[in-house]
């Protein structure tokens, strides 16, 4: 019996890949855990957040200086405590490691998700992102991972907005003892447009 | 300010290193390592910009407080470029990073996201990363190499900058960030022109132009009969950054004999052209001629300086053919 656990854990860990490869591009489940809903007024969208995340008062901001992007969101596990101490962190920053992002810009164009994630001044642009077809809320999507900005984000349109819904993690030792990346998966997966 | 070198006394000049090396001791303790070299400043040639803040390791950061005293940009430096002043590459390298989309940023930490940024990547498991640029002004394209001194984008004031409207270069090198990464630990770096520049000096670029030779060889002494024929080669290597192309690359006749851009007496022509289609930057272009022996016996020279048709002359080193016509 024992001599078969390798085996085992290694079909497991197929199954498990192969789970996850079907949901990566399909995303449709929200968090697994006690989860508490978080409705965005100004930017008209929900999300599900999972124990100890919270929407980072910090972090998120509206722009409000004319350009197309509108505003975004931050969900972060880190206590306000916790946040307040890396908040001025030089360059990347502690305080935006590990966390859930939810931006929206004015797309007046109707730029498809694609073409949106595909330009460089739009989206940025980093060697070896990978760009995929996807959907997400039942909209379709595009998903950049290991782009400029986001570790992961799914970019989607809706009336006249671009949402980009994503998650990043910069640096292994910025990551808060509570943070999983299954939870800020569960974040993005959970992402519902409003009216 | 552009343009303005600030000059220094030695004296003044030693102070200050001695300060930084205290300061350094005092608050970092870390032991000195050798510096990243190859660098230039990233600004264009003859342009002086001033230090408005040294790596943390050269800060009293107990008292400074400085956003480079803890954190990836312990070893990065700001220079104080404005709105629209053109960065150009400190190190040749691949663009592996890009985000130019983001307007006029602020000090409130919810826009460290929206930072406009470029990393070149060396090539050598380093990368220079340049911050803060102005929306949509990059000059590169997504994985576009390009040699040192090649214009990057202008300087700006997106993501996190303090100050009205804050807008400066926050350069460092760091090892190559990783897919997912933005940034990574910054590394001590020196620049070639500079060494590594004191908070307040303003260090002259001596980084490439765009045109710029370096003789490499083929002067020769011949000796020739009335119309003999003889065929040569100068060499010159491309020690600026942009490429030279066979449709515009010559090389000209340059005074004191013949006069600049005349045909020469030993040539029959004022320029010749490059022989291959395309010299990129560190490669050597070969202008291949023929000199042919006057009529009248005597020492005859042709000086030659490398030109751009319609742009620019290159470097005048002296260069000249001598033909002993006999």
């Amino acid at each position: 019996m024992k001599r078969f656990a390798p085996l085992a854990a290694l079909l497991a860990g197929v199954i498990g890949m192969a789970a996850l490869g079907a949901t990566a591009l399909a995303v449709t489940r929200g968090p697994s855990g006690p989860a508490a809903a978080y409705a965005s007024q100004s930017l008209g969208y929900s999300v599900q957040l999972p124990a100890a995340w919270r929407r980072s008062t910090a972090l998120s901001a509206l722009v409000n200086n004319g350009s197309l992007k509108v505003g975004h969101e931050v969900f972060t596990v880190r206590s306000t405590a916790d946040e307040a101490g890396v908040l001025n962190d030089p360059g990347p920053g502690a305080a935006w490691s590990y966390v859930a992002v939810v931006e929206q810009w004015r797309d007046p164009l109707a730029w498809t998700p694609m073409a949106w994630a595909t330009d460089p001044l739009l989206a940025g642009w980093a060697q070896g992102q990978v760009v995929e077809n996807a959907t997400i809320d039942g909209h379709v999507a595009a998903k950049v991972t290991n782009g400029p900005r986001f570790s992961v984000a799914y970019y989607v349109y809706d009336a006249g907005r671009m949402f980009v819904v994503g998650y990043k993690i910069d640096r292994p030792d910025w990551k808060p003892s509570a943070a999983t990346e299954s939870d800020l998966r569960a974040i993005v997966a959970s992402f519902h447009i409003t009216p | 300010m552009d343009n303005v070198p600030t000059r220094l006394s030695a004296a003044l000049r030693g102070t200050l290193v001695a300060l930084c090396v205290l300061t350094r001791l005092a608050f970092v303790g870390t032991p000195a390592q050798a510096a990243y070299g190859g660098l230039r400043l990233p600004f264009p040639p003859g342009r002086a910009y001033v230090i408005t803040q040294t790596p943390g390791a050269y800060q009293n950061c107990a008292a400074t407080g400085g956003s480079h005293c803890i954190g990836n940009d312990i070893w990065a430096y700001d220079f104080g470029l404005h709105i629209g002043d053109q960065i150009v590459a400190a190190h040749s390298g691949t663009v592996i990073r890009y985000v130019a989309g983001f307007g006029i940023g602020s000090c409130d930490p919810a826009f460290r996201n929206d930072a406009n940024y470029i990393v070149l990547d060396h090539g050598d498991g380093y990368s220079s990363i340049y911050w803060h640029i102005s929306y949509n002004s990059a000059s590169v394209a997504p994985g576009q190499f390009v040699a040192q001194g090649h214009p990057i984008a202008d300087a700006g004031a997106a993501g996190i900058v303090c100050g009205n409207p804050g807008d400066h270069l926050h350069f460092a090198v760091e090892p190559t960030p990783l897919g997912g990464q933005s940034a990574t630990q910054s590394v001590q770096i020196r620049f070639d022109e500079a060494g590594e520049p004191a908070l307040g000096t303003a260090p002259v670029s001596a980084n490439r132009a765009r045109y710029s030779a370096t003789y490499v060889g083929g002067s020769e002494w011949v000796v020739l009969g009335n119309g003999e024929h003889h065929a040569t080669t100068g060499l010159w290597r491309n020690t600026g950054w942009d490429s030279w192309s066979q449709t515009n690359s010559r090389l000209g006749t340059f005074g004191p004999e013949p006069p600049q851009d005349h045909p020469s007496i030993l040539t029959g022509t004022n320029r010749v052209g490059q022989s291959q289609a395309t010299v990129a930057p560190g490669q050597v272009a070969s202008y291949p001629f023929e000199l042919i022996g006057p009529p009248t016996p005597g020492i005859y020279r042709v000086y030659l300086r490398p030109v751009i048709d319609g742009i620019t002359w290159m470097e005048d080193q002296g260069v000249f053919w001598l033909v002993d016509r006999r």
